[in-house]
């Protein structure tokens, strides 16, 4: 590490030095800091386990980019001082966990350092940072990528994974080329055809008493993408050699995946139809870690990220072990002076979603007595796992989510969106992280959560600079904490201020004495490019989903601050 | 105390030689919404000004600022020839959505696809919706984080400011 910022200042230094005029590049970053004060609420919290003894905990961000011409070299400093509620376990300390220099020019890309880097849709390659739900899988080592002429990409990457403070034990190396035909063809017009494939491996070294582990774990994918004006359809296939880890219950199957997604959009309609297979495919850069780490691929859920607050209860991550599904959306802009369109025009969006098993077949491995050849059990560790029919339906639903939005701007002052939704959602699975092999070896069903809800959002410009914004939000089911209902108020002077209060009351929780208010209030205050936010409020407990995992948030009670800057 | 070095070395660099704050738009590559990637330096809008405006199709204020400044963007464009450029963050969990989505909301504007977030990092934003203005130049001259019904009529201001030649303040 320190080797390497003596040669980046070095860098640094004789970019500065080489030039004998006053452009000497520039500086800009930005910095966040949110900081909690916890009240311990036996409401909520009756034991008080879940209030942190620090009382005050604080984290912060800040990113450093210099830029000069085509140089680029940045750094971030991280504190968790200590860890946050709600935040996984390892983001516990401090220090630089990103530093880069890239130099761009004449088709030549070069980073030294850390990166975030995407193959196609990411099936077999995507790092990325979602700060606010602890992901960060930055690589820590080379790239480069090459564009010898105007359609054609090479790129070219190795290094080794963040892993909270640390680095990751396993290797990842990476190869990618694209070719996108119109530029290098000539083609006239909006129509073009994209060719892509990929080749990434990792390494991790293997130790294991009882099996013997592939150590280098090889995966492949390819693409394609046909573009017209309106019409577009994206395909990608990927594959992955045996690679038994704990996230597959160490079985030799070796993985794959397919997902494809086309649209077609013209004249106010817009829609769109996906459809996802993911076989044995989560891929990390280490046989065992925490949840939600070290993860080398991603896999597109294919489900709408909803935003309201109780539609986003039961939110949807993709099960990498093995999942098949589809998504259907149909959007329509009704133009204004029609009959559904009256005055302003009206948007209308409609939405299917599914998510359910494959249809496996297990084939366990037999343990055999070692007196004599009698079988003692069968296990799915060392095994291969299980068959799979392609396209056969497994016998359990994951998820399944219907949603109509209609938009409508409905005087000169009012603006309104409505929503209602439906879901279907395997607790069991989605939230426990259940295997379709636990239901099989226990004979049991999943637990399955009916879910109704409804959203109604109101702007109204009171005058110029002045609105108001309000959410009305329902949700009705019979198991889980019940029904809920919502009302949040957010009045806003712009450019400067907001002030919101919000009350969400869960009067249908089966247990009476949860049958409580989270009330939370926020005052937030921008200038320039700088936002301040103050607060207070109980908070529900939450789920965040990443990656096909999912981690409990648990409920807190607290002041919070938050300031945000950019420069 | 190792990883501090850095750190201070970088900020004493940024007091004694260089401009603060980003002036232009970086080299870095973004895809239009046929599939070709663009380089985010030769976004330009004929020495007129032009917005660049963060967003996804998942970030409600983004599209409530979007759809605001849609209902006015032909007198916009009118009275000073702006040009709003939009990017979308969304990764490849919604990127396909984004052509029908905008044809859905009748948008106007060229969209762009950042779909790692690479031009974002870049441009240090942290939360969207994040607008910056450019004067016809392509030096970046104001940015402003969050979006609060009315700030399309600010951000409108300062564009004839900078039509008219004027500084901007911070």
């Amino acid at each position: 590490m320190k080797k390497f910022f003596t040669g980046f200042n070095l860098l640094v230094f004789s970019f500065l030095w080489a030039q004998n005029n006053n452009d000497f590049g520039q500086i800009s970053g930005n910095f966040q800091s949110d900081f909690q004060y916890y009240i311990q609420d036996t409401l909520i919290d009756p034991s008080g386990d879940a209030n942190p003894d620090e009382r005050i905990l604080g984290t912060g961000f800040l990113n450093l980019t210099y830029t000069r011409g085509n140089f680029i070299a940045g750094v971030r400093y991280e504190n968790y001082q200590n860890q946050r509620v709600g935040l996984p376990e390892g983001y516990d300390s401090e220090g630089i966990t990103y530093r880069y220099a890239r130099f761009i020019q004449s088709g030549f890309d070069v980073t030294a350092g850390n990166y975030y880097e995407q193959f196609g849709s990411g099936l077999v390659l995507r790092t990325y940072e979602e700060r606010g739900l602890g992901i960060d899988n930055n690589l820590d080592g080379l790239r480069m990528i090459y564009q010898p002429s105007n359609g054609l990409t090479f790129k070219g990457i190795i290094g080794r994974q963040r892993n909270y403070f640390e680095k990751s034990e396993g290797l990842v190396r990476g190869f990618d080329a694209e070719w996108s035909l119109k530029p290098t063809l000539g083609w006239e017009g909006n129509t073009n055809f994209i060719l892509g494939g990929s080749f990434v491996s990792k390494f991790e070294s293997a130790n294991d008493p009882e099996l013997n582990i592939p150590e280098n774990v090889g995966s492949g994918a390819i693409r394609v993408n046909l573009i017209t004006g309106d019409f577009n359809i994206y395909g990608e296939y990927a594959y992955k050699s045996a690679d038994p880890n704990a996230f597959n219950s160490y079985i030799y199957k070796p993985g794959n995946a397919l997902y494809v997604a086309a649209s077609y959009a013209s004249n106010g309609l817009g829609t769109s139809l996906g459809f996802k297979r993911y076989d044995n495919f989560f891929f990390k850069s280490q046989r065992e870690s925490d949840l939600q780490q070290l993860f080398i691929n991603y896999l597109p859920s294919l489900t709408t990220l909803h935003t309201y607050a109780l539609p986003a209860l039961y939110s949807f991550n993709t099960q990498g072990n093995g999942e098949m599904g589809f998504q259907a959306e149909v959007s329509y802009n009704f133009e204004r002076k029609t009959f559904f369109g009256g005055k302003y025009g009206t948007l209308i969006t409609l939405s299917y979603a599914n998510s359910y098993s494959l249809d496996k077949d297990y084939k366990l491995r037999p343990r055999y007595s070692p007196a004599d050849t009698t079988i003692i059990d069968s296990v799915l560790r060392g095994s291969q796992g299980y068959s799979s029919s392609y396209f056969g339906r497994g016998p359990f639903t994951y998820f399944q989510d219907f949603h109509v939005e209609i938009k409508k701007k409905l005087s000169k002052n009012w603006k309104a969106t409505a929503t209602y939704y439906n879901f279907i959602y395997n607790n069991s699975t989605l939230i426990k992280g259940a295997s379709d092999f636990d239901y099989v070896e226990a004979g049991s069903t999943p637990e399955i959560f009916y879910v109704n809800a409804g959203v109604l959002e109101l702007l109204y410009k009171i005058k110029p600079r002045h609105s108001l914004r309000t959410e009305i939000q329902g949700l009705f089911t019979q198991q889980d904490r019940g029904n809920w209902a919502l009302l949040l108020m957010e009045y806003s002077i712009a450019p400067s201020w907001f002030f919101a209060v919000q009350d969400a009351y869960n009067y249908g929780n089966p247990d009476e004495d949860l049958q409580i208010h989270y009330l939370s209030a926020n005052v937030g205050y921008f200038f320039a490019t700088t936002r301040l936010q103050i607060g207070y409020g109980r908070q529900q407990q939450g789920v965040f989903c990443v990656g096909g995992i999912c981690r409990i948030v648990p409920a807190s009670n607290g002041f919070t601050f938050g300031v945000t800057t950019n420069f | 105390m190792k990883f501090y070095a850095p750190l201070f070395l970088v900020a004493f660099l940024a007091m004694s030689f260089a401009t603060l704050a980003q002036d232009k738009l970086p080299a870095i590559k973004i895809k239009d919404l046929n599939g070709n990637i663009i380089d985010a330096a030769s976004l330009s809008n004929d020495g007129k000004p032009m917005v660049i405006s963060f967003w996804a199709t998942w970030c409600k204020p983004c599209i409530r600022e979007l759809n605001a400044i849609n209902d006015q963007y032909i007198d916009w464009q009118d009275e000073t020839g702006v040009k709003l450029v939009a990017i979308s963050i969304d990764d490849s969990r919604n990127s396909a959505k984004v052509k029908p989505f905008i044809t859905g909301q009748g948008w106007e504007y060229p969209v762009y696809l950042d779909e790692n977030s690479e031009l974002r990092r870049a441009l240090n934003v942290n939360n969207i919706p994040h607008t910056f203005l450019l004067d016809g130049q392509g030096h970046i001259v104001w940015q402003h984080n969050g979006y609060i019904p009315g700030d399309e009529d600010h951000l409108y201001e300062l564009i004839n400011q900078v039509v008219e030649g004027k500084k901007i303040g911070k």
